[in-house]
């Protein structure tokens, strides 16, 4: 900390701490710890589809010991479960929005912190209990939540169904519910923040787009939790006081609307931000300006807004009405467009750029590798004909791991090697680096590519042992090969965390604008001090501003050099 | 570097495109059709892969030629263009006709599907979902379900060859899925409601799987759908129901 | 709130941080509604509804209604007051009908669960103590904000923005009860 004051003590410097900065690495360190749960249970999942009902390695005898390591039908419902609502309420949402809009809003705004630092701290302080909450279940009556990610009722609200029903169930309710506070307040902070804080001469279409692409995140998050969060309320007052809202007497279906309401959004919430970290790292690796600035905030304008009008493409076999379900088809293949639109413009960056072949950069253009496989595989769940074939398969797992893994996945690490620099004053190791990107590039495909195949053989998820069926039963071969893949993907995830010990204490020091880039965050001291900026700023030019001609001082920073008197 | 890039990112690709060329050899791609809804499923699957290969192709290919060709130390032009609306009108109208496209010539098939539901009256069975099997209920010698007369089955329901056939699906806990990969055919059973699914299928014995997670069991709730040739059929039944008449004791077969 | 506002001249729009703010939470309060508003007009057209078959007493209700909106109307003239008196005045009274408000819709709770008629009796029930209760939570909120923040303006002598504020919010409360009494008192 640059600050002369006094220095705040330990408690308030790192755990009960007002700076943006700090509770945004407490978000990114909190995630990384979360990870471990997420990414252990699908190893565990991968390691039942490979060699089923046999003694899981290394944890198996604590876990299992009745059976002597051998996992049981109930656990593996258990690992789906919480992988998925792990990963995607503790893992990447978290880190999308709470990482990278608490540490970058303010600093590329050119503003000293957020508009409410103490909601700030709130909402990140929501997130360990609604953690424990989850992690709770596994020590209540009948074990951890195992109704999936999804918690379709019946079966989630029902108290004998599941083992996880007697208690774990509302322990899942209870974390999903406190997390959704905790996002909800994160967001009406991002926004007003944004809108107010910008710095003079910042107009909206001055913004960098991953701050574009935070406000129209925490937009959707606003617009769409409150609806979950409705869905949950009435999914706990079934259980706990035997209301008929989701059970046979009442509509299943009411929960399915509810949940994909908010639930589609959700993966724009995660996607939009990589796609904004992506524009900004092309652009500032590529030396040259985001092509088509205004149609890219137009497009992810578009994609938050027909977000809202896609829910119904995941209930097609719900037995929905299929008038409401040509609608829904429709609108779902709308949505490629814009989306379509933004990988035509990433590309359009690239031409006549001049590429420095940076490990963020190399993530950035994995990104647009992965989404364009990852969307274009979304083509077949479009088609109400085909869904009806491929609903529940694989080929969603495929897809949409193309999309948070490949894509959200993917530009967080972008935006990791990018920022790294800004938030800690060193470098990370580009050698290193470059050697984590081309293992996770291709190893990515190995886990997810050969899913498609396999659901379009019909293979369905969240079955323990799909070869029980002789249709399936030819499918041990790729699950063999996917499995092998994932234990190297996570494995060469080490390189990364090495790269990270290595350079928090060794890595090469480095001034405020190491990339030579323009907007505003770049003006602060590496790492930045409290108040982030020494001086005031006024913002003269848009971010984008780069000339690839010239191979020195091809850059114009947003803010004016001299600084006002 | 750029070079070595460029053809990580063609190694990418091509693994993409090899994958989908050769796991139909293997085996690991759709299973022979036996269902009406099979042709037509599949022919637009195979069209839908070849828009998705096209655009796959063309996106990965000026990704891989920008890489290799603007790579710091290259010596290709550069451009500092960030606009240019006659190329953005392209590639905005070109995929939205594509799209529209698609979308239209899927409407036909999801009309025969779920828009001309055949016939009303009884069904042929009723197909009871429940954690975690199937039970089959048959409506008897009078033709109606519900009555003294109606004959169960476990496990596998059996229909006639060559002839529109309507189940009724019912669940008696939890939400299930009728999934017959071989008809390409899959149907949420939703507790408190009767849905109705039809199929013209071939003569064969076929999996039917629980395709929406409904417990620990989910993974072994296996079911089988056995449709024979009509007089066979015919047979079949009446048996089944004088069997049912004479109070025996109704066997799976 | 709003403290790190340090540059004189920004490039925002001229409304006050917390007022943008509570707005925008308002915005979300508003969906959590409509998402439990339209679940139950979901489930009756799925359904059907036997309704509270005279179960409920509208007159009751009504009164109930009527002080809620009372005390929104005493929100606003505390909002108004000049001096502290009056603004103490119109802050009991303001706490006071919203408690009564509270109170008249335990009482019915009571009388319903004395009548056997509990949240499983039926569809219908389900519905009305889920949104009842609900509404409940945001009435209890809402009465805790305007003691604290009014305490504070008492003090101080003045309305500041935050109790403002948290009028905004208690006239929200009330309009989602009109909506509610309309939906499952007189539908």
């Amino acid at each position: 900390m640059s600050d002369s004051q006094a220095k705040p003590g330990w408690f308030s410097s790192y755990v009960w701490s007002l700076d943006h900065k700090t509770i945004g690495i407490q978000f990114l360190v909190f995630s990384m710890l979360m990870l471990v749960f997420g990414l252990a249970s699908s190893l565990a999942i991968r390691w039942q589809l490979a060699w089923p009902w046999t003694q899981m390695p290394v944890v198996g005898r604590a876990l299992f010991p009745e059976t002597g390591g051998v996992p049981t039908p109930e656990f593996y419902t258990v690992l789906f479960t919480i992988h998925g609502s792990v990963m995607i309420f503790f893992v990447v949402i978290p880190l999308l929005t709470g990482w990278l809009g608490n540490y970058l809003i303010p600093l590329m705004i050119g503003a000293g912190d957020m508009a409410f630092p103490r909601l700030n701290a709130l909402s990140f302080w929501l997130m360990p209990p609604a953690a424990i909450a989850m992690l709770a279940g596994f020590w209540s009556e009948g074990g951890a939540a195992s109704a999936g990610w999804t918690a379709y009722p019946p079966l989630s609200t029902s108290v004998t169904t599941t083992a996880g029903g007697a208690g774990g169930q509302t322990w899942w309710l209870v974390s999903i519910t406190l997390s959704g506070i905790a996002s909800t307040l994160g967001a009406i902070n991002y926004i007003t923040t944004i809108v107010k804080l910008r710095a003079p001469g910042l107009d909206w279409f001055r913004l960098p787009l991953t701050v574009w692409a935070l406000f129209i995140a925490a937009i959707l998050q606003l617009a769409g939790l409150p609806v979950l969060t409705a869905g949950g309320l009435m999914q706990l007052s079934d259980r706990l006081f035997e209301t008929q809202f989701f059970s046979a007497q009442g509509a299943p279906i009411l929960w399915q609307h509810l949940f994909w309401f908010y639930g589609h959004p959700a993966v724009y919430v995660v996607i939009l931000p990589a796609m904004g970290v992506v524009s900004d790292v092309l652009s500032v690796h590529a030396r040259k300006g985001v092509f088509g600035y205004r149609p890219m905030v137009y497009s992810m304008l578009a994609i938050a807004g027909l977000g809202f009008l896609v829910w119904g493409h995941h209930m097609f076999v719900s037995g929905m009405n299929p008038s409401i379900a040509l609608a829904f088809q429709i609108s779902t293949t709308l949505i490629a467009l814009p989306a379509g639109v933004t990988v035509c413009h990433g590309l359009a960056t690239l031409w006549g750029s001049r590429i420095r072949f940076t490990a963020a950069m190399l993530f950035a253009l994995g990104f647009v590798a992965l989404f364009v496989t990852g969307g274009l595989s979304g083509l077949w769940l479009t088609s109400t004909p085909v869904d009806v074939y491929v609903h529940d398969t694989y080929v969603v797992v495929g897809h949409f791991h193309y999309i948070v893994f490949g894509g959200s996945v993917f530009g967080l690490f972008a935006a990791f090697y990018h920022w790294f620099p800004k938030m800690t004053g060193r470098m990370m190791h580009e050698g290193l680096g470059k050697l984590h990107f081309a293992g996770t590039f291709i190893l990515t495909s190995g886990v997810f590519l050969l899913m498609h195949q396999i659901g379009i053989a019909g293979m369905l998820r969240r079955t323990a042992d799909p070869y029980v069926y002789e249709s399936f039963a030819h499918l041990r071969e790729p699950n063999l090969l996917i499995t092998v893949s994932a234990i190297l993907l996570a494995l060469w995830q080490l390189l990364f965390f090495v790269n990270i010990a290595w350079s928090l204490r060794a890595g090469r020091r480095v001034g405020a604008n190491p990339w030579q880039a323009n907007s505003l965050e770049w003006e602060a001291a590496s790492p930045p001090g409290h108040g982030n900026f020494s001086r005031a700023l006024v913002v003269e030019a848009g971010p984008y501003e780069y000339q690839p001609s010239r191979t020195e001082g091809d850059n114009r920073p947003q803010a004016r050099t001299i600084s006002a008197p | 570097m750029r070079r070595v890039w460029a053809l990580l990112f063609a190694a990418f690709a091509a693994l993409v495109v090899a994958s989908f060329v050769h796991a139909p050899e293997r085996g690991w791609w759709l299973p022979e059709g036996k269902s009406s809804f099979a042709p037509s499923t599949d022919a637009l699957i195979r069209t839908i892969l070849w828009v998705m290969g096209a655009f796959f192709v063309l996106t990965l290919g000026l990704l891989v030629l920008f890489i290799w060709r603007q790579g710091d130390g290259s010596n290709a032009a550069r451009s500092d263009k960030s606009s240019d609306h006659r190329l953005e009108l392209i590639w905005t109208v070109v995929p939205a006709g594509v799209l529209v496209w698609l979308a239209l010539t899927q409407m036909d098939e999801w009309k025969a599907m779920k828009f001309s539901t055949p016939g009303a009256g009884e069904p042929i069975a009723e197909v009871w979902a429940s954690q975690f099997d199937w039970r089959m209920r048959h409506p008897g010698a009078d033709g109606r379900l519900g009555s003294a007369d109606d004959w169960e089955s476990p496990y596998e329901v059996v229909v006639p060859a060559g002839e529109e056939v309507r189940l009724r699906l019912r669940s008696r806990d939890v939400i299930h899925s009728f999934f017959v990969p071989a008809f390409r055919l899959k149907q949420d059973i939703v507790p408190g409601r009767a849905i109705s699914v039809w199929f013209t299928a071939e003569a064969g014995e076929y999996d039917l799987v629980c395709a929406e997670l409904c417990g620990w069991g989910h993974y072994k709730m296996a079911g089988r759908v056995r449709v024979l040739p009509p007089e066979e059929y015919q047979a079949f039944v009446q048996r089944q129901n004088a069997l049912q008449l004479s109070g025996a004791e109704v066997s799976g077969r | 709130m709003g403290g790190a506002v340090t540059q004189a001249t920004l490039s925002g729009p001229r409304i006050e941080p917390a007022r943008l703010a509570l707005w925008i939470f308002l915005a979300s309060e508003a969906l959590l509604f409509a998402g439990l508003i339209g679940g139950y007009l979901f489930l009756a057209t799925a359904r059907g509804y036997a309704g509270h078959e005279g179960a409920l007493s509208v007159p009751m209700a009504r009164a109930a209604t009527g002080l809620l909106v009372a005390s929104s109307v005493c929100a606003v003239q505390m909002e108004r007051a000049k001096a502290r008196t009056t603004l103490l005045r119109w802050w009991l009274a303001t706490l006071l009908l919203g408690v009564a408000f509270l109170g008249l819709q335990i009482h019915e709770y009571q009388v319903l669960l004395e009548a056997g008629i509990a949240p499983n009796s039926s569809l219908y029930w389900s519905g009305f103590f889920l949104l009842t209760a609900v509404h409940g939570l945001h009435v209890l909120v809402g009465l805790m904000a305007l003691f604290w923040l009014g305490s504070d303006a008492v003090r101080d002598g003045q309305a500041g923005l935050k109790l403002e504020l948290a009028c905004v919010y208690w006239h929200f409360v009330d309009v989602v009860w009109i909506l509610l009494f309309a939906l499952l008192y007189l539908a």
